[in-house]
C-alpha cells in the first residue's frame, strides 16, 4: 500500500483473518438475522397437540412442551440476544471510553471526581437498580439496554482510565505535545488508538456477560417476556425441563456457549494482531 | 590448550542462519572482546552456546570447555558449569536483579561451596568494590545506583569462584565516569582471579581498554579478529576500518566559528522544579545558557544532572520557576505558549522507539505537523511528506510502515523528520544518538549537522557521551547537579578544563589514544 494516501489520522488495520471463530460468528449472526426466510414456522404458533417432540425431520431440533419448533425459536431468540449483547455493549463501550480516557488524561481533581461517581455506581446493587427502573419507567426493550449499558461500562471506563494513566506520560505523546497538538486530538490520535487492545478484549468479554445478564434478567421476569424469547430465556424454560425433554435445554446452551467462545478467540485473535503489528513481528 | 575453544559456530533459528562460521577461543587470565553492531550475533553466539536460547539450533564442528567437555553434545554438563565455573554479567543491572529481594539473599542464591553464605556475599561485595559490605547486604536492588547494581550483579557472577566470565554489554547503560570505574574492575578481577572474560560490546573505546583479543561480527559471520592494538591501526576487514573510523576521535572537531553572542533561544538564571508540593525538588538550580543560529552546543554531564529538564523547560515544555527564559527576542511561558512558538521548538527522543506512535503508520507521523501547522491536505499533504523523507533520507516505501518495523536509525529518521516537518529554529537532541550502534551514530549525527547548516537551526545536543559531543559540538557546557559549572568551545574545554568537575568527566573518557 505504498502509494495509499496517507493521513495524519491513519493507523494500521489489519484485516480480520478468517478463523473458525470468525466463520462460526458469521454463521450464528446470519441464520439469526434470515430466520424468517428459513424457517417456515413461526415461533409463537402453538401446536398443543403436537406437544414436545425430539429432535426429527420435520423439527430439527425437536419442539417444546407447548408444541413450538425449538429451531425456529432459537434463531428467534438469537436476534434479540445478539442485538441486547451488540447494543448494550456498543453503549458501555461509548459511555466507559470516553468516561475513562477524559478522567485518566485530565487526571487530578477531575479523576478523583470522575472515579468516585464510578466507585459509587459499582456500590449499587444490580437487581435493585433495574427493579427500579422497571418500576418508574415501566418495562421495555430499550429500557433494558440502558440497565444493562449502564451497568457494563464501569468496568470499561476504569481499564480505559488505568491505560491511558499507563501511556500518557510515555515519550511519543510529549512528542505529539510538542508538535503542538491540542489535548483532544492528543487524547484522539495518540492515546486512544494505544488502548486498543484492552477495549477490544474487553468488548469482546463483555458482549458474553451482557447475554447472560439479560438471560438473569428474564429468568426474574424483568427482561424479555414471552411470547418474545432470547437464549437466556430457552435456557431457562429448558432447565425446568431438563429430566423429561433434555434437548430444550442442550441446544440453546450449545449456541450460547458457542458464540461466547467464539467471541472470546475472537478478541484474543484481534488483539494478537494489533500487537503484534506494533511490536515489528513479522515472523 | 583454551579453556573455551569454539570452531565454525552455526546457528539458525527456524532454518535461517543467525550466525555462521564463527570461531574463537579464550584462555585463562585472557580478555576476549565480540563486537559488532546489534543484530550481528554476537550475544547469540555466547547465549546459544551455553544452551540459553530455546529455539535454537546450534552446530559447531568443536566448542568446548577445557578440552575436555563438548558443551553442545552433553547438555547436563553444561548446565553443571552453568552452576559454577562460568559465570554470566547481563547488560541491564536493574531488570538482571530481583527487586522484591534484598541482594544478599540473590548474590549466594546459587552459592554451593561451604563457607557461611552470608560471609561469602559480604567478602564478594567486598572484593567487587562496595564499600560498608556487610552492611548493605539486606538493601533492595532500588537502593544502589546503576552502577553500583551492575558491581552487585558481577559479586553474584562470581558466587562459584567461576574460571570464565561472559559479559554481555556490561557497561552499555552507564555513565562514563561509572563506566571506567567499572572496567577497571573487571580488569582487576581479571588479573586477580585468573579469570578469562568474554566481553560482548559494540563500544570500540571499551573494547580497546580492555581485550587482549578482538573479534569482529557483522550479519553473523566473522569478519576481523586480531589484538586491538593491531585491528584498529591496520584494519583488514572494510568494516572493521568503518567502526574504526565512525569513533568519535580526539582532535576531530569541526572548526566552525563560535556562535554570535545575540543568541536565538537565551534562559538567564533558569530554575526548574519538578514534582509537586513535598515531594518538589529543584532540578535546575540557576542555568544560563544560550544557542545561536547554526550553532550546536553541546550540553553534558551525568545522569540525573538535569540535563533533560533543563532541555525541555528552553523547549516550554516545562513550568520555569524563576529566571528568564527569551526566544527571538520576546519570553515564553510554558503555561500560555503561542502556536507558531511551539512549532518553533521542538525535540529529538533518546529512545526513537518509545517517541513514536507505535499504531501510527510512518507517513502519518510525519504528516501529522504539516497538516496541524500548515493545513496541508490531500495531494500537496502526500507531497510535503514525501519531500519530508527524502530531507531525512528515508525510503519512501518506509511511510506506510509502523515505527515497530522499522530500524533503530530509520525510526531516529522518523523522529526528526517529524521534528522538521514543524519548521523549527531551535532543536532540542536529547541523547539522540544513545541508543544506536555506532556505525548508524554517525550517519545521523552527520544528518544534524546538515539540517543545521541547512536551515539555520539552533542545536542543544544533549549527550553524556563525550566523544559524541565533541565531534559535533561547536560549544559545550558541562552540567553538574542542577548547575551548569563550564561553558566553553569545544577545543578549549578539551584543551584546558577549568572546573574540577570537567576534568574528572574528560578523564574518565575513553578514547583510543588511552
Amino acid at each position: 500500500m505504498a502509494g495509499a494516501p496517507i493521513k495524519p489520522s491513519s493507523t494500521a488495520t489489519a484485516a480480520v483473518a478468517v478463523t473458525p471463530a470468525v466463520v462460526l460468528l458469521a454463521t450464528i449472526g446470519l441464520l439469526c438475522l434470515l430466520a424468517p426466510w428459513l424457517t417456515p414456522y413461526s415461533p409463537a404458533t402453538q401446536d398443543l397437540l403436537l406437544g414436545a417432540q425430539p429432535p426429527s425431520a420435520a423439527h430439527w431440533l425437536g419442539t417444546d412442551p407447548l408444541g413450538r419448533d425449538l429451531l425456529t425459536r432459537l434463531l428467534y431468540g438469537g436476534r434479540l440476544s445478539l442485538l441486547v449483547g451488540i447494543t448494550a455493549t456498543a453503549v458501555a463501550l461509548l459511555i466507559g471510553v470516553s468516561w475513562g480516557a477524559v478522567a485518566g488524561y485530565a487526571g487530578g481533581r477531575i479523576d478523583a471526581v470522575m472515579m468516585r461517581i464510578v466507585d459509587t455506581l459499582y456500590a449499587l446493587p444490580f437487581v435493585i437498580f433495574v427493579v427500579l427502573m422497571m418500576v418508574v419507567f415501566g418495562r421495555s426493550m430499550l429500557l433494558l439496554f440502558i440497565a444493562i449499558g449502564a451497568v457494563e461500562w464501569l468496568t470499561m471506563a476504569r481499564i480505559v482510565r488505568a491505560q491511558v494513566r499507563a501511556i500518557k506520560y510515555s515519550d511519543y505523546i510529549e512528542a505529539a505535545h510538542c508538535i503542538g497538538l491540542s489535548r483532544w486530538a492528543i487524547l484522539r490520535r495518540h492515546l486512544l488508538p494505544n488502548c486498543a487492545g484492552p477495549i477490544i478484549v474487553y468488548t469482546t468479554l463483555t458482549i458474553p456477560s451482557v447475554m447472560l445478564l439479560e438471560a438473569f434478567l428474564s429468568f426474574l421476569g424483568l427482561g424479555v417476556q414471552p411470547p418474545n424469547s432470547s437464549w437466556g430465556l430457552l435456557i431457562n424454560q429448558g432447565v425446568e425441563t431438563m429430566e423429561e425433554y433434555p434437548w430444550l435445554l442442550l441446544y440453546p446452551a450449545l449456541a450460547l456457549i458457542g458464540t461466547l467462545l467464539a467471541l472470546n478467540r475472537l478478541g484474543d485473535q484481534l488483539r494478537d494482531q494489533l500487537e503484534g503489528r506494533s511490536r515489528g513481528e513479522r515472523l | 590448550m583454551s579453556l573455551l575453544q569454539v570452531e565454525q559456530l552455526r546457528i539458525t533459528f527456524g532454518g535461517e542462519p543467525v550466525v555462521d562460521g564463527v570461531s574463537f577461543s579464550v584462555d585463562r587470565g585472557e580478555t576476549l572482546a565480540i563486537i559488532g553492531e546489534s543484530g550481528s550475533g554476537k550475544s547469540v553466539s555466547l547465549l546459544a552456546l551455553l544452551g540459553l536460547l530455546p529455539g535454537a539450533t546450534v552446530s559447531a564442528a568443536r566448542a568446548s570447555y577445557r578440552d575436555s567437555v563438548e558443551l553442545l553434545s552433553n547438555p547436563h554438563a553444561r548446565r553443571q558449569l552453568l552452576r559454577g565455573e562460568i559465570g554470566l554479567v547481563s547488560q541491564e543491572p536493574m531488570s538482571a536483579l530481583n527487586p522484591y529481594q534484598t541482594i544478599g539473599k540473590q548474590i549466594v542464591e546459587a552459592y554451593r561451596g561451604p563457607l557461611a553464605a552470608r560471609q561469602h556475599a559480604a567478602a564478594l561485595l567486598a572484593e567487587v568494590g562496595i564499600r560498608d559490605a556487610a552492611a548493605r547486604l539486606d538493601d533492595y536492588p532500588h537502593q544502589f545506583s546503576g552502577g553500583m547494581r551492575q558491581r552487585v550483579v558481577i559479586a553474584m557472577a562470581l558466587v562459584n569462584d567461576p574460571q570464565l566470565l561472559i559479559c554481555d554489554e556490561p557497561t552499555t547503560a552507564l555513565d562514563v565516569t561509572v563506566q571506567a570505574q567499572l572496567l577497571a574492575l573487571l580488569k582487576r578481577l581479571a588479573s586477580q582471579r585468573g579469570l578469562a572474560v568474554i566481553m560482548v560490546s559494540h563500544d570500540l573505546a571499551v573494547v580497546a581498554q580492555l581485550a587482549d583479543q578482538v573479534v569482529v561480527m557483522r550479519r553473523g559471520q566473522l569478519v576481523d579478529s586480531g589484538s586491538p592494538k593491531a585491528l584498529f591501526r591496520r584494519p583488514n576487514h572494510p568494516y572493521t576500518a568503518q567502526l574504526v573510523a565512525a569513533l568519535p576521535q580526539p582532535g576531530k572537531a569541526p572548526s566552525i566559528a563560535p556562535g554570535t553572542p545575540d543568541y536565538l533561544i537565551e534562559a538567564r538564571d533558569l530554575q526548574v522544579w519538578r514534582g509537586s508540593g513535598r515531594r518538589a525538588q529543584c532540578v535546575v538550580r540557576g542555568a544560563t545558557l544560550g544557542v545561536g543560529r547554526g550553532e550546536i552546543v553541546g550540553l553534558v554531564g551525568e545522569s540525573g544532572s538535569g540535563k533533560s529538564t533543563l532541555g525541555r523547560a528552553l523547549l516550554g515544555l516545562l513550568p520555569v520557576h524563576s529566571g528568564a527564559l527569551y526566544f527571538n527576542g520576546h519570553t515564553i511561558d510554558a503555561a500560555q505558549i503561542s502556536q507558531a512558538d511551539r512549532r518553533a521548538l521542538q525535540l529529538v527522543f533518546q529512545d526513537p522507539l518509545a517517541s513514536l506512535n507505535p499504531r501510527q503508520l510512518v507517513g502519518a507521523t510525519l504528516a501529522e505537523p504539516l497538516q496541524l501547522h500548515d493545513g496541508l491536505r490531500g495531494e500537496p499533504l502526500q507531497r510535503a511528506v514525501g519531500a519530508l523523507a527524502k530531507q531525512v533520507e528515508l525510503p519512501a516505501e518506509l511511510l506506510a510502515r509502523l515505527p515497530g518495523e522499522l530500524s533503530g536509525g530509520q525510526r531516529q529518521r522518523v523522529a526528526i523528520g517529524r521534528a522538521l516537518a514543524c519548521r523549527p529554529q531551535f532543536l532540542v537532541a536529547d541523547e539522540a544518538v544513545a541508543a544506536l550502534d555506532l556505525s548508524i551514530r554517525s550517519d545521523i549525527l552527520r544528518l544534524l549537522q546538515r539540517l543545521v547548516a541547512e536551515h539555520q537551526l539552533a542545536l542543544l545536543f544533549i549527550s553524556h557521551d563525550l566523544a559524541v559531543v565533541r565531534s559535533i559540538a561547536d560549544r559545550v557546557a558541562v552540567m553538574s547537579d542542577g548547575e551548569i559549572v563550564e561553558q566553553a568551545a569545544t577545543a578549549q574545554l578539551w584543551q584546558h578544563p577549568q572546573h574540577p568537575y570537567s576534568q574528572k568527566l574528560l578523564a574518565a573518557t575513553l578514547t583510543l589514544e588511552s
